[in-house]
């Protein structure tokens, strides 16, 4: 981990002693900077049972900037869209340098727990949930039967 | 051997300018002028120094009014002339004055201060420049320190009570009131003030955090006390105030006009901190490891005065919510404020800075507060009792000031608490 910043070193050492519940986030083996992140549905949501790969990358102005954070997993949710990119504040303008990638992953737990159909960033799934969100749910739950618990997962 | 080698214990209290101290003498108290943390800014030689410790004399030199005469010209009078002699002389008119003469106190010991630096004063008083308008090589143009300013009597028995009295002896033990100072002769009393005052205050309560202060009050030559003059140096006085005295009191603060100092009794210092109970105090704080929330780095807190020499373990505080940080450009604003990682609020940013002149403190708790605008810590207590407390500023002002720099304080309320992300491992 040469050249790493102490920071980085810190936060690394402290999410792998004391892992959250329900989210894992190893770094790369040839990349300290690159997280292959693993998010559980939480309970009580349309992803229960799911389990969902993101990447999260810190750039070189981390903690200055924000990480980038992507679900490589495809999902059904207001809030990320196809690409797997996440509408979230704290990853954009409301980032500050004293949050981290543990403040970060537990806030896209929350998402998952909390759609946001009114600052929506896939329109469609937006549209879907204030139309007819029974329906919606129920779109979220087949998708994450259908690629969250594959065998792949 | 020279005869300077042979006087072994004279070359002793020369060093400390010749006084006639020894460190094993009993000590009265301290005087501390506000505005400098332990140290001045060009650091403590001899008689010009941050604090001043009054110590029994081994032979008693106060002296006490004797006997009064009236005279054409008090320059040529005998008490004037003569240098053993001391004397204040009252200029009525172009050709009357009253002199006063005095005799040796066997019962007092007495301590000058004043700008002058010659032999009589014992401790010599710059004036302060506030701590955020210094720079390197400061000097104060104008002074407005009298070069004898005033002087302190010391009961040298038990319980050691100490006066103090506007003016100061000269080396030739004259005090001389000229034509426009304002003094006054009725009955048999005669007395004067100084032409910028030397003004008293006592807190109410001692110096204590449950104190409240006092009013400003003047002080004259013969150690009367009298309500404060329109400004400064008018050349008015008010009535006496008969139910009042010149005595200092732990806490009681004396204004020179362009210093002010605060008195100590060696028994209320009690209360105050001692240097390995302060270092105990930080290095409970310092036990707690607080984080930079940006860094992550562990932040320590210096027990003594001056920065550390590690620039990233630095405390720094953003003073409108008082998260403690270590240091980082995040945040900056046009303005120079910056928005604090924590909260987001907007503010200053600035280094935190321990106070370590201890004789300040009012009680021994943890310094997790600090002054604003300045950064320098202290206890809840402490700071909570320096922000009520006015100082005299220019001619009728007063201010509350940071006692560590003499830097004027944030309107409300002048101080904050400090919030350390600590005991995270």
């Amino acid at each position: 981990m040469a050249g790493l910043p102490r920071r980085i070193i810190k936060e690394t050492q402290r999410l792998m002693a004391e892992p959250v519940q329900g989210i894992s986030a190893v770094p790369d083996e040839s990349n300290s900077r690159y997280f292959h992140v693993v998010v559980s549905g939480p309970a009580d949501s349309p992803y229960e049972g799911g389990v969902f790969n993101l990447e999260l990358f810190l750039p070189e102005e981390y903690p200055m900037s924000a990480p980038k954070v992507r679900f490589m997993t495809k999902i059904y949710h207001p809030n990320i869209d196809r690409l797997g990119r996440i509408c979230l504040d704290i990853l954009k303008d409301k980032w500050s340098p004293a949050l981290q990638i543990r403040t970060v992953l537990l806030s896209i737990q929350a998402l998952l727990s909390a759609p946001n159909p009114d600052d929506p960033l896939a329109n469609d799934v937006a549209e879907q949930w204030k139309i007819n969100e029974m329906q919606a749910i129920h779109t979220a739950k087949q998708w994450t039967k259908e690629f969250a618990m594959g065998p792949g997962q | 051997m020279s005869a300077l080698e042979a006087s072994g214990p004279v070359t002793q209290t020369c060093k400390e300018g010749g006084r006639q101290q020894s460190s094993g003498s009993i000590k009265f108290g301290e005087l501390i002028i506000l505005g400098y943390n332990g140290h001045l800014v060009s650091g403590d030689k001899g008689r010009r120094r941050s604090k001043f410790i009054l110590r029994k004399k081994s032979v008693a030199n106060g002296v006490k009014p004797f006997k009064k005469h009236i005279v054409k010209n008090p320059q040529a009078s005998q008490a004037v002339q003569n240098c053993q002699q001391h004397s204040v002389s009252y200029t009525l008119s172009r050709n009357q004055a009253v002199v006063v003469v005095y005799t040796r106190d066997e019962d007092t010991d007495m301590f000058q201060i004043g700008r002058s630096s010659e032999n009589p004063i014992d401790f010599v008083v710059m004036d302060t420049i506030p701590g955020n308008q210094r720079s390197a090589g400061d000097n104060v143009a104008q002074s407005t320190i009298s070069r004898f300013a005033c002087r302190i009597l010391v009961d040298r028995n038990p319980p050691y009570t100490a006066r103090v009295y506007a003016a100061g002896f000269d080396s030739s033990s004259n005090i001389f009131l000229g034509e426009k100072a304002v003094k006054w002769y009725a009955g048999e009393e005669i007395d004067g003030l100084t032409t910028n005052g030397v003004f008293i205050m006592h807190p109410q309560g001692g110096f204590s955090s449950s104190s409240k202060p006092g009013v400003w009050r003047e002080v004259s030559v013969g150690g009367s006390v009298y309500p404060l003059r329109d400004s400064r140096s008018a050349p008015l006085k008010n009535n006496q105030i008969v139910d009042e005295d010149n005595i200092l009191h732990d806490g009681t603060l004396i204004d020179l006009c362009g210093a002010t100092l605060l008195w100590r009794s060696a028994l209320g210092l009690i209360s105050s901190p001692s240097e390995q109970e302060f270092a105990k105090l930080v290095g409970t704080m310092n036990a707690g490891r607080p984080q930079c929330p940006v860094g992550l780095m562990t932040l320590v807190l210096p027990h003594k005065r001056g920065t550390l020499g590690v620039v990233d373990k630095q405390p720094f505080v953003y003073l409108k919510c008082g998260h403690v940080h270590g240091h980082h450009e995040w945040g900056q604003k046009e303005d120079n404020s910056r928005t604090c990682p924590i909260c987001l609020t907007d503010g200053p940013f600035i280094k935190l800075q321990m106070g370590c002149e201890l004789s300040l403190c009012v009680d021994s708790a943890l310094p997790s507060y600090c002054f604003s605008p300045c950064g320098h810590m202290a206890s809840e207590n402490t700071v909570r009792f320096w922000c009520q407390v006015s100082v005299p500023h220019g001619s009728q002002g007063f201010r509350a000031l940071c006692p560590f720099c003499a830097c004027p304080l944030d309107s409300y309320p002048g101080f904050l608490k400090l919030i350390f992300q600590d005991h995270t491992d």
